[in-house]
């Protein structure tokens, strides 16, 4: 259920980044951050800083690449 | 060889069971690469731009030609090219560069009819589309057609006149293709001469043509080069990703670490969208 949820999630925020070219600088952060929150809450029981760090780095790369591509499209 | 490969994608004891590529050392390293790459692609597309840059191919001549088969497909008649239109486009142009703005509307309130005006053009019905970054006239028509308020426009009966500019140009900070498509209809009270001889492009429009033909030629699309990049890195990261969970999960090793699920989820989508985005946006 919750990794339908994150699909979902992330689906519809990478969807509207296709569909929307003007919005793909605030749409990247979301998509970034949705699945930043989305590894700690799933954590949240066994939650060290090295999976808080894990997350946070790919969605940072995953931001920063949707980011570039935006800058650059 | 076979171990720096083995140590960098394959999860065994050297790198803690957890291939070193997904090491958040590597991924921090993978970022700076990334972003080094980008800085570097940034300066450089600026200072040789013949080498590295925006490819388009984009003609006036083009986008009044697919302007006019969706007109004709859709049953209305062709529109006829106007030179004041197409200068009226060329001034907006200039404008959203000198200015630096995206917008229909100058951050000092002048309205896309201000140029109309400006050239003389008495309009009846007046309409504009923007576009940018588009690598070819096919992509920015159909960009358009897939807008309703763009369509709207190209499929108006009530215009009888086109003008477009295509303009290359540095804008708010990369070199860029600049499209302003101006759709028209004269007042009756417009003297003949004022009109551009139909089905032609203008002398005037013919150079802007030239310019941007021989400067956005780059050997290098820096769209296509940070495409490129993405893919490839995310590829080889979401692989990875794929063998260290099937060894893990066959051997069966505890280990502190994200859910692997979570992370070929977020690297597949990731994955998909970069391969969807297409260059250019409209207005």
């Amino acid at each position: 259920m919750s990794y339908l949820a994150l699909t979902l999630i992330l689906g519809i925020l990478g969807g509207a980044y296709l569909y929307w070219p003007a919005y793909r600088l605030g749409l990247s952060l979301a998509l970034g951050l949705s699945y930043f929150l989305w590894g700690v809450l799933m954590h949240k029981r066994e939650l060290h800083w090295q999976i808080v760090l894990e997350y946070f780095s790919l969605a940072l790369m995953g931001a920063s690449l949707l980011i570039f591509m935006g800058l650059r499209a | 060889m076979f171990k720096i490969l083995s140590h960098l994608f394959w999860p065994h004891q050297s790198n803690n069971y957890k291939a070193k590529t997904l090491h958040i050392s590597s991924l921090s390293v993978l970022m700076l690469l990334v972003m080094a790459g980008q800085i570097l692609i940034t300066i450089f597309s600026r200072s040789i731009p013949t080498v590295l840059g925006i490819a388009s191919s984009i003609t006036a001549q083009e986008l009044v030609d697919l302007t006019n088969a969706k007109r004709v497909e859709a049953g209305l008649p062709a529109l006829e090219f106007n030179q004041l239109l197409a200068q009226a486009a060329q001034a907006k142009a200039a404008d959203m560069i000198v200015k630096n703005y995206w917008a229909h509307t100058s951050p000092d309130g002048a309205t896309p009819w201000v140029w109309f005006k400006n050239l003389g053009y008495k309009y009846l019905y007046a309409g504009e589309n923007l576009a940018r970054d588009f690598a070819d006239s096919a992509g920015v028509v159909n960009a358009w057609m897939n807008s309703p308020t763009h369509r709207e426009n190209i499929l108006s009966n009530r215009y009888r006149e086109v003008g477009i500019a295509v303009v290359h140009d540095n804008f708010q900070g990369q070199p860029t293709t600049l499209v302003v498509q101006m759709f028209g209809t004269q007042v009756s009270s417009v003297p003949v001469e004022a009109k551009a001889k139909v089905g032609r492009i203008t002398e005037a429009a013919e150079a802007v043509l030239a310019e941007v033909q021989v400067v956005s030629s780059p050997l290098i699309d820096s769209f296509s080069l940070t495409k490129a990049v993405s893919i490839s890195l995310t590829l080889v990261l979401l692989v990875v990703m794929v063998i260290d969970a099937v060894v893990i999960t066959r051997k069966r090793i505890v280990r502190l670490s994200g859910k692997a699920w979570a992370h070929l989820v977020f690297l597949g989508i990731l994955l998909l969208v970069i391969i969807g985005i297409q260059p250019g946006l409209i207005l």
